[in-house]
């Protein structure tokens, strides 16, 4: 594997949430710091198929009474349990989130909670949980009865639901929003984030790691290893592991949101039967999800299943019966909740070597991010790399999308000074064309990753109208034939040819 | 020797289905349509079956790279493929009218291939 | 902000907003803006290089750019405002527009009538619940007809095509003829969804495999698309182990049009279920006063001519809307579905001049009987679901409902003799 050799001090692996507020975290000191991430964009690995909750509370207890929902223990002994890393570090982690959204300009959806008890038993551990959410200072947890659930929500069925704990301070995000925030900050000041770069294998070094990938080697001082789903494999390149991931995965519609809902649902009163109701900052509804578990071998499989559809089909009409969900029907996707066998309540982080530093976590993953981002550079801090400030570190995020929600005044200057802003090429999310070129110019390489940036063919259509607007644009940008261009990773391609290429040579290809 | 073909008709919803009975090159009977027009068109259709043929050519104008064309009368059905292996090879250049002919007499056909828009310098 | 005052406002300038602007002009309005997001008039009839249109109205047959020539050369004659790339991002219940484009920037456009012409999107195969994965490869059949016929591009080799509505038999013949390979065209119903005449001249004529009572149940492929699982169809579920996989690098679906009325709703259209366009009177008026409606946001039509002429009754309606000559009577005659009618455009009767009715049944029938009323019945030898049927009724045909409030319109087999 022939090809360029770069060198870094700090080579973070994974450019997933973790990954890439890491990266923004390190490129305020004057520290040489490298991303390398596999996929064409930030977060197209767990966080693409994310929930997207950063979570309160209620909704950190509540995720606990996943393992209580068989319900052979007592209840108490879930809730009453002290805070995990995880959990310090979510807590940590979700005002950061808010103080960085002016900053970074990603969005935050302020959606609430609203966790439904079916009985004495679910009330009484909601009741516990207001307890434990009392003694850390969270504010505006309450419980509510049937009334006070359909004030905020009239559209709710309470016929079998008895009450709630209701949290005000719960939000909703857009996952791989932010890792690009984060990676695009990060790379404005100077961090190197390299996309399409998969780490083949790893070497020690007298003093440094060799880190091979199929972009060429990389050498580093400190290797972080944040590869999400498939830190596992990163790790087993360092040293033989004796742990390894069991997953859940989670099934998913994107529903259309018509002021439909604005509070994030949530119960399980079957055990392992999630049903979630998460309003997006995108203005749409994520109804789900199923709990199927997988080997680690699976993890590579994200197609949903005629069961999976069938069984999710069935719970926005339980929450809210009046809508016709199956009209509103936008997208289905599947992601995946992975924990580790040795540590299956937390974070795992440890150091197999010296300067190699493992990060391996499991849900929630996005509110603790932004602290793990401040405890992984004083980790390696503590451990001796030197950490000088840097002066003129910019905290804001350059060209952050959302041209249509601009008032009109900025749009109209915006248009004078760049006219390709007035022209809308998306016709459900109201994409510009400047946006998609600004996206290929800060790093888009293929549709999805321009999907995801500008929201083109995100929106009712999937891409009816604007793909082929799109596809020219972004040839122009890249200086590439629309054929090079592909829908994700790997094979994608999304055109096969020219319309003469078959004919006129003869017998038709096959 | 009478040889049967059968054809849907396709004047109308109904789209019966019809036997066309043929001797050489000659129709004796038709059966199972429900109106004139249907027996003309069975008919024409085992004798002379025709069919417009549309489908686009390259141009030279990168802003427009495909120029719509259509036969100007029907084809005959077995002449579709090849007619277009001849598109295939041609590359036409603007301005262009609508009519305008691209290939004369394809194949001698004596059907002409003729343009399906106006294309000007511009476009 | 620009803003524009005009006496009508059409958004949308293919078949249907050409049409009414046409004939608004006309009528004598002065100030007629039509507003489209494409790069060119015309709409969709630029990519549909195929023939069949026209037969009606022009009595010829043409390929959609002869049609679309032929309005587009006529309006350019005319004194008619065109505002090109520019996207309707509002429409406001108080019919004002905000709308956004290179030269105007944002701006607003205060019209005293609008004549909705948005046209359909395509359903996509999320809306089907079509599980597996989600690979590159996957198209509806519109936007692959743009990308074959205007940009130059195949989007791929071998092809399966759910669906056989017209535009899916038509894109099954197109790629054909291009050379691809097209294994199946796959249908839920027992019989094609578009006209006969498309299934014998794109899919017989080439031995196009078309399964029948058939449905796509997985789509499999990590990158691209490697193939999908047909199965047969009972009582419209899957037959267990009747699944069969074909192997293909592209999917087209051809599985439905939805009538593009996000705007009408955000201005409080009232939608009508039937057709998922908006309710409607003989006039074209929806619920909103001033708003009128023509073409496939208002129902999706078989053929392109019946959408040229709803563009000319809206805007004989709209002229007349802001001349405050379209008289309503004191009462409103609704029109109710009775057996074999799936929809029926418009829903309602308000008017002195007589009304035509449009409607589609929901079962092929042969042999049948169309009863309107108790005035009208007419016979039919066959109806189909894929056929729009027109009823003409005249003012004193229809004085008598306004009595009692209610048409009811119904398809039933004829006895026999």
């Amino acid at each position: 594997m022939e090809g360029r050799v770069t060198e870094t001090q700090v080579l973070i692996i994974g450019g997933g949430i973790a990954g890439t507020a890491m990266a923004r975290e390190f490129s305020k000191y004057k520290v040489d710091v490298c991303l390398a991430e596999k996929e064409p964009a930030a977060g197209f690995g767990i966080c693409k198929g994310s929930q997207g909750c950063l979570h309160g509370g209620a909704a950190l207890y509540g995720s606990r009474l996943v393992k209580w929902f068989d319900r052979k223990q007592d209840v108490a002994e879930y809730i009453r349990a002290p805070l995990h890393l995880k959990e310090k570090l979510n807590i940590a982690g979700r005002p950061i989130f808010l103080e960085l959204e002016p900053f970074l300009k990603a969005k935050i959806y302020k959606s609430g909670l609203l966790f439904f008890a079916y009985d004495k038993a679910e009330m009484r551990a909601l009741e516990l949980i207001k307890e434990e959410t009392d003694k850390l200072d969270f504010k505006g947890i309450a419980l509510w009865d049937r009334d006070q659930i359909r004030d905020l929500e009239p559209g709710i069925d309470c016929s079998e639901r008895i009450g709630a704990i209701y949290d005000p301070e719960d939000y909703t995000i857009v996952p791989t929003e932010w890792c690009t925030a984060f990676a695009e900050n990060a790379e404005q000041n100077g961090a190197h984030i390299l996309f399409n770069t998969e780490v083949k294998g790893i070497e020690e070094k007298n003093g440094y790691w060799l880190v091979k990938t199929n972009n060429g080697s990389i050498k580093a001082e400190w290797v972080i290893n944040a590869a999400g789903l498939f830190s596992d494999e990163i790790a087993a390149m360092v040293e033989k592991i004796d742990w390894s991931f069991f997953l859940f995965e989670h099934q998913f519609l994107v529903l259309e949101n018509k002021d439909y809902l604005k509070t994030m649902l949530f119960e399980m009163p079957i055990p392992f039967e999630p049903r979630l109701m998460i309003p997006t900052p995108d203005g749409n509804i994520l109804g789900g999800a199923t709990m199927y578990q997988h080997t680690d071998k699976e993890k590579k499989d994200l197609f949903t299943t005629r069961e999976g559809l069938d069984h999710i089909a069935e719970i926005p009409q339980s929450f809210i019966p009046s809508v016709p969900w199956n009209k509103k029907i936008i997208r289905s996707f599947r992601g995946y909740l992975h924990f580790n066998t040795r540590n299956p309540d937390d974070y795992l982080i440890y150091w197999p070597r010296e300067r190699f530093l493992n990060i391996i976590v499991c849900p929630p993953g996005l509110a603790p991010s932004a602290a793990l981002a401040q405890e992984a550079v004083k980790m390696l801090g503590d451990k001796g790399l030197a950490l000088v400030g840097k002066s003129d570190f910019n905290p804001y995020r350059e060209n952050p999308r959302g041209f249509i929600d601009l008032p009109t005044e900025e749009k109209n200057e915006k248009i004078r000074a760049n006219p390709a802003y007035g022209h809308i090429v998306c016709r459900c999310e109201k994409g510009t064309e400047q946006e998609v070129r600004d996206a290929v110019r800060a790093g888009a390489r293929t549709l999805d990753d321009v999907k995801f940036r500008v929201r083109t063919g995100m929106g009712r259509c999937q891409g009816g109208f604007c793909t082929s607007r799109v596809l020219q644009i972004m040839s122009e940008e890249m200086g590439v034939s629309p054929l090079e261009i592909k829908q994700k990773g790997g094979n994608s391609y999304i055109l096969k040819g020219e319309t003469k290429e078959l004919r006129g040579k003869g017998k038709a290809a096959a | 020797m009478v040889n049967k073909r059968q054809i849907i008709c396709i004047v109308c919803p109904l789209g019966c289905r019809m036997e066309v009975g043929l001797e050489g090159d000659r129709v004796i009977e038709v059966a199972g349509n429900q109106c004139k027009k249907g027996e003309k068109h069975a008919q024409q259709e085992v004798l002379f079956p025709g069919r417009v043929l549309t489908t686009t050519v390259k141009t030279k104008n990168p802003a427009a790279p495909l120029l719509p064309v259509r036969s100007d009368k029907p084809l005959p059905k077995g002449k579709l493929e090849e007619s277009m292996e001849v598109m295939a090879k041609h590359t036409v250049s603007y301005p262009i009218q609508l009519g305008d002919v691209i290939v004369s007499n394809i194949l001698n056909t004596g059907v002409n291939i003729i343009a399906s828009r106006s294309m000007s310098k511009k476009s | 902000m620009i803003t524009k005052e005009v006496d009508l406002a059409i958004i949308g300038a293919g078949p249907a907003g050409l049409a009414a602007a046409i004939k608004a002009k006309d009528a004598g309005l002065k100030r007629v803006l039509v507003l489209e997001r494409a790069e060119a008039l015309g709409g969709l009839l630029h990519q549909c290089i195929h023939n069949g249109f026209g037969l009606h109205y022009f009595d010829q047959d043409l390929t959609g750019p002869e049609y679309a020539e032929r309005f587009i050369k006529k309006l350019s004659s005319m004194n008619i405002e065109v505002a090109l790339n520019t996207m309707v991002t509002h429409l406001h219940p108080d019919r004002s527009i905000t709308a956004i484009n290179s030269d105007w920037g944002e701006f607003k456009v205060l019209p005293a009538a609008v004549i909705l012409a948005m046209g359909c999107r395509e359903k996509t195969r999320f809306q089907l619940g079509i599980p597996g994965s989600r690979p590159a490869g996957i198209f509806t059949a519109g936007l692959a007809q743009k990308l074959v016929n205007i940009d130059g591009y195949l989007p791929g080799s071998e092809f399966v095509i759910l669906g056989s509505g017209d535009i899916g038999m038509i894109m099954a013949r197109r790629l054909h003829l291009e050379g691809a390979r097209v294994k199946a065209v796959v249908e839920i119903m027992p019989y094609v969804g578009g006209l006969i005449r498309n299934e014998v001249q794109c899919l017989h004529d080439f031995e196009i495999p078309l399964l029948l009572e058939h449905t796509v149940t997985d789509i499999y492929g990590n990158d691209r698309i490697e193939g999908v699982k047909v199965a047969k169809v009972a009582n419209g579920e899957p037959v267990n182990g009747s699944e069969s996989s074909i192997e293909c690098d592209c999917l087209l679906l051809s599985v439905g049009l939805i009538p593009e009325n996000e705007l009408s709703m955000e201005a409080g259209v009232n939608i009508y279920e039937g057709t998922g366009g908006p309710v409607v009177d003989e006039y074209l008026q929806t619920s909103v006063d001033g708003i009128f409606a023509a073409g496939n946001v208002l129902q999706v039509y078989d053929l392109v001519d019946n959408v040229t002429l709803d563009g000319e009754k809206a805007a004989l309606s709209a002229v007349k809307h802001i001349d405050n000559k379209l008289k309503k009577q004191p009462s409103e005659v609704k029109v109710a579905l009775g057996k074999n009618i799936k929809c029926v455009v418009p829903q309602k009767i308000v008017g002195f001049e007589g009304a035509e009715l449009t409607l589609r049944v929901s079962q092929p029938m042969e042999n049948a009987e169309l009863v309107v009323g108790n005035h009208y019945k007419k016979k039919y030898r066959v109806v189909t679901p894929s056929e729009v049927i027109k009823i003409a009724l005249n003012p004193s045909d229809l004085s008598q409902y306004f009595a009692t409030g209610k048409l009811e319109v119904s398809c039933n087999v004829r006895e026999k003799r």
